[in-house]
């Protein structure tokens, strides 16, 4: 592992020293229409300042848009993949929302805007890829989703089936899921056979997902998500010396081991095309 | 649709290799959820479509599986998410 500030200078990591780095994006929904079905993230805003603040201190240019319907969120992806990149050296979403599955082979799962419509991870990442936002090819792109990817609860290994009491977790814990029914099937096969063998690998791209799509993400009312929380303590004590993947590492690491905070069990899922190590910059 | 829906059954996606000289056991890359197209050393998964092709003999067919097709869901249920994390969080020099 490179040390100290020699790290930036090695071939094998992306180009991290723009001032500032570079945009990022934060979307946080929390109060949805009635219509949706989909109930208030009440502790949304605690996470949304974490990242907030934790960004800024990482020198990109933080943008938050509060509670967005699906055509919203299209278009703010859309304004920052118009924007000019050239002068930064990566940029950054974020999205605190409630998810579902959506399958597909690189970036399942989807996230909704507030009047209860989703849009798939797959469609938010293709916003800024090489071919829609020239000026961000061969630069690291980075998602990172605090959402549910549908209603299945993992409960881990040692707990059987009877132990499991309705009320799970902390007294103040809810799940940014949906409860699963047969309206959200015609969900689940909604996009389009995109991955055959003759379109590109995606690359520079990293989506860090709260969970793997198809299981809860636990979300406390008083001190915000799990995910969030850990990811913003783990930047905060390893971002000077270590790599964003070695960070995700710790990340599920630390939530997949918390078990104290309840009967529930969660994984963060990394899909990482990123062809370089990462350094975020640390002082301004 | 019609082929894919056939490949999920083991049997199937092995016989898919008789006629193919493939660097890679064909055992493993049957167990791992692929089948061959009969173009060359080219591969797709009965269940999520991704295709693989130019294996290197020492490649492991589930390694390949998780790094370029981590949304999969066989793969998600047969080798779980903690495998797939730990090949997609492997250092990207690898």
């Amino acid at each position: 592992r490179p040390q100290g500030r020699t790290r930036r200078d090695s071939i094998q990591s992306y180009k991290m020293d723009a001032s500032p780095c570079g945009h990022c994006l934060i979307i946080n929904n929390v109060e949805f229409e009635p219509e949706s079905e989909l109930s208030n993230r009440k502790g949304s805003n605690i996470d949304c300042d974490k990242l907030e603040s934790k960004f800024k201190a990482l020198n990109f240019i933080v943008e938050v848009r509060t509670n967005l319907k699906q055509r919203q969120i299209k278009h703010e992806l859309a304004s920052l993949c118009k924007k000019d990149h050239s002068q930064y050296d990566c940029c950054v979403v974020i999205m605190l929302s409630h998810g579902t599955e959506v399958s597909h082979n690189r970036f399942p799962g989807a996230v909704y805007g507030v009047d209860g419509q989703h849009v798939p991870v797959q469609h938010i990442t293709n916003y800024l890829n090489g071919q829609h936002c020239p000026s961000l090819q061969g630069k690291p792109k980075l998602f990172f989703i605090q959402a549910c990817g549908g209603g299945e609860r993992d409960t881990g290994f040692e707990v059987s089936p009877d132990e499991v009491e309705p009320s799970h977790g902390g007294a103040d814990d809810q799940t940014d899921a949906i409860p699963m029914s047969s309206s959200s099937d015609s969900l689940s096969m909604s996009d389009e056979p995109d991955a055959r063998v003759t379109l590109p690998t995606p690359s520079d791209i990293l989506v860090s997902y709260s969970t793997f799509p198809g299981y809860v993400s636990w979300r406390d009312t008083q001190s915000g998500s799990w995910y969030v929380e850990t990811l913003n303590g783990i930047l905060e004590e390893n971002a000077a010396t270590d790599d964003l993947v070695t960070m995700l590492m710790m990340v599920n690491h630390e939530v997949s081991q918390n078990s104290a905070k309840g009967l529930y069990k969660q994984m963060p899922g990394s899909f990482n095309f990123l062809r370089k190590l990462l350094y975020f910059q640390t002082q301004a | 649709a019609n082929v894919r829906a056939q490949m999920g059954s083991y049997e199937e996606r092995l016989a898919s290799f008789a006629a193919v000289q493939h660097p890679i056991d064909p055992e493993r890359l049957a167990r791992a959820g692929f089948y061959s197209t009969g173009a060359r050393d080219m591969v797709l998964c009965f269940r999520c479509d991704g295709g693989l092709k130019g294996w290197q003999p020492e490649e492991d067919p589930w390694e390949e599986h998780a790094k370029h097709y981590p949304g999969c869901s066989f793969l998600l249920a047969e080798k779980g998410q903690e495998f797939v994390n730990n090949i997609q969080l492997q250092d990207p020099r690898r």
